[in-house]
């Protein structure tokens, strides 16, 4: 069966981007709790993006909040303070790079609030919950504190898992590009042990998802994961599906369309490719989050998104 | 150009005017007329240039008051751009991202008017100050980066649209250097933003198309990214100098360029646009110094490590150019 679905973020409605951008300036505060008016603001932001997902099988909250390109989870941590502004790999975008100060602790999750206000809008399609994983989440972090990467990937996973066990969503995806972008084996077996620990905690179907990179260079690796699915970006590298039909790979969450840039696939090329998979195990989708595009192109891919329902 | 050792420059931007930003807004509302707009615009870049000229810089810019960004601006002066729309960049910071439709077309010169009217304005200020031999520089975006901070549906790759895009400001850089702009800057700040050899052949290739029969001196500036992936290609880029960023990153830039034979200028960036902070003049020195341990003061251009638009005021940004200058005069009497 093929479903379709949204990969996680999503352009911010006019209005949303409009109200942050005159109530915090460029960035609002580490520790700032959200007032009544935000919450008013998310929720007529949150309707239109579930408004414009209608039609998917699987949407997400567009992660309208994050103010950090995967980075926005470890802001309140304890033992990390977020330091200057780092390239979100090879984009014009940039995060907030983490620095790790101290023993890291989860205090209070926060990916579940936003979850639950898209559960309440949701008209009934299925809920995809979004989070990065350990080693990509480490890798874009500058730690001062553990004795080596592998003591801190796995206090990253640990803080990770105690977001994951609160979220209640029929997917929850694990963001890890930098196991295509690049992976440095050594670490390997130490990253799919945490990502066991975190596909265990899930209460949805688990897909531990890559983009970005090559994946000729993390094929193996990635078979040995075990998630209910494996993201993979047939964008970036061309190379990339035709590795992936090679490697047997069949659950998978196949990034057709490129989220990157505006110019749209031929439906009919794409159709060849799903079925070209011989699964009956895909979620198609988007090589990466839609928020790298404007409202009104990000919409003409969830178009065309609908026309794959069911290839 | 005469040969002279340390020879101060700026990357470009000063921050912008708050009267040109509202006016701005204006006029995208139609409510002020295009002349007001201009005449702000013009006043704001005189006082950008007399800040460089008394800071005692010998290479000044205009400051790009008219910019709205370094993409956005182009773009819209191109054939083959549509508008773009909102793209977040970082937290709340958005720009409007173009989209080529169509093959890249120049249809004018875009930075010449800008560069006659800060040239002839430099030599009034020259006067004020009483300063002499100060040369006005031009820079515009690079089509590496141009293309990488753009969507594209006409042109087959990445690569295809760079070409197209060189093609196209090799026209605006012979015009300016028709016009007798000494000093022309490529700005490409998305070059380290994919790895590999095969992406420095490719803006080799752009820069050769843009710079090759040049009467100018030609730089490219490059900032914010891995500058070990740069060297040692940046090193056959076809332009004098190459202008990089130091302070923002403690100096450990130079740990690369010491692996290699620095036979280019060297565009030195001593004073940190990231920080509010004004560096002393006995900091900038000691900045100063640490080039010169390894290249001549000939091959040096101190300089800011990138435009000061990020910094919160003009004054910010005199105060820092001040530093550069006067750390300068001492060094010219001390060396």
């Amino acid at each position: 069966m093929v479903l379709t679905a949204s990969f996680g973020s999503y352009p911010r409605p006019d209005l949303l981007r409009e109200y942050q951008i005159k109530t915090y300036g460029k960035q609002k505060k580490v520790d700032h709790v959200a007032t009544k008016e935000d919450e008013q603001m998310l929720v007529e932001a949150m309707k239109q993006v579930v408004g414009d997902q209608t039609g998917l099988d699987i949407i997400t909250d567009g992660q309208l909040t994050w103010d950090d390109f995967l980075a926005t989870v470890a802001a309140g941590w304890a033992g990390v303070k977020m330091g200057g502004l780092i390239r979100f790999y090879d984009n014009n975008t940039y995060y907030r790079r983490p620095t790790i100060v101290g023993s890291i602790e989860n205090k209070k999750p926060v990916l579940r609030e936003n979850l639950e206000l898209l559960k309440k809008l949701n008209p009934g399609a299925k809920i995809k919950a979004v989070i990065p994983g350990p080693y990509t989440l480490y890798s874009l972090s500058e730690d001062k504190y553990y004795k080596n990467e592998a003591e801190g990937i796995a206090a990253v996973a640990k803080a990770l898992e105690k977001e994951i066990k609160e979220l209640k969503a029929d997917f929850v995806q694990i963001d890890e590009p930098l196991l295509s972008y690049d992976l440095d084996r050594d670490l390997f077996a130490t990253v799919n042990l945490e990502l066991v620990k975190l596909t265990r905690a899930a209460k949805g179907k688990t897909i531990v998802t890559t983009y970005f990179g090559e994946l000729m260079a993390c094929i193996k690796e990635l078979q040995e994961i075990k998630a209910d699915y494996i993201g993979v970006d047939c964008v970036s590298f061309e190379s990339n599906y035709e590795v992936l039909i090679q490697s047997g790979i069949k659950n998978v969450q196949l990034g057709l369309l490129d989220a990157r840039n505006t110019k749209l696939e031929d439906v009919v090329l794409m159709k060849d490719q799903i079925e070209m998979l011989d699964s009956d195990n895909i979620i198609v989708s988007t090589n990466c989050g839609l928020e790298f595009l404007p409202r009104k192109y990000a919409l003409r891919k969830i178009d065309l998104l609908r026309k794959l329902k069911g290839a | 150009m005469a040969k002279k050792i340390l020879t101060t420059t700026v990357v470009g931007s000063h921050p912008r005017n708050p009267k040109v930003v509202e006016a701005a807004r204006l006029l995208k509302e139609c409510r002020i007329k295009k002349a007001e707009y201009d005449k702000l615009v013009d006043e704001a870049t005189r006082i950008c240039i007399d800040d460089q000229v008394r800071a005692g810089i010998d290479i000044i810019a205009d400051g790009e008051q008219g910019r709205e960004d370094m993409q956005v601006f182009f773009a819209e002066r191109l054939g083959g751009f549509q508008e773009g729309d909102w793209v977040r960049i970082w937290g709340n910071n958005y720009f409007r991202k173009p989209v080529v439709a169509d093959r890249i077309k120049f249809k004018g010169p875009m930075t010449l008017d800008d560069w006659k009217f800060a040239e002839k304005y430099s030599k009034e200020s020259q006067k004020k100050f009483k300063r002499s031999g100060v040369l006005m520089k031009q820079m515009f975006t690079g089509p590496y980066t141009m293309a990488d901070w753009s969507f594209y549906e006409s042109h087959s790759s990445r690569r295809d649209l760079t070409l197209d895009l060189a093609e196209a400001l090799a026209k605006e850089a012979k015009a300016l250097d028709k016009a007798g702009c000494p000093y022309i800057q490529i700005d490409e700040p998305a070059l380290c933003t994919h790895p590999g050899e095969e992406e420095m052949m490719l803006e080799a290739e752009a820069i050769e198309i843009i710079t090759k029969r040049l009467k100018a001196y030609t730089a490219i500036h490059i900032c914010y990214g891995d500058f070990d992936m740069l060297f040692p290609y940046a090193l056959e880029f076809d332009a004098d100098l190459i202008d990089l960023e130091f302070a923002n990153n403690n100096f450990r830039t130079l740990d690369v360029l010491r692996k290699y034979d620095f036979t280019k200028d060297l565009g030195f960036g001593v004073v940190d646009v990231h920080k509010k902070e004004v560096e002393s003049v006995a900091q900038v020195k000691k900045n100063i110094m640490l080039a010169l341990d390894f290249l001549k003061p000939e091959q040096v251009y101190p300089k800011p490590d990138c435009g000061l638009k990020l910094l919160p005021d003009e004054n910010t940004a005199y105060l820092k150019l001040k530093a550069i200058g006067e750390a300068v005069k001492e060094l010219r009497e001390e060396l």
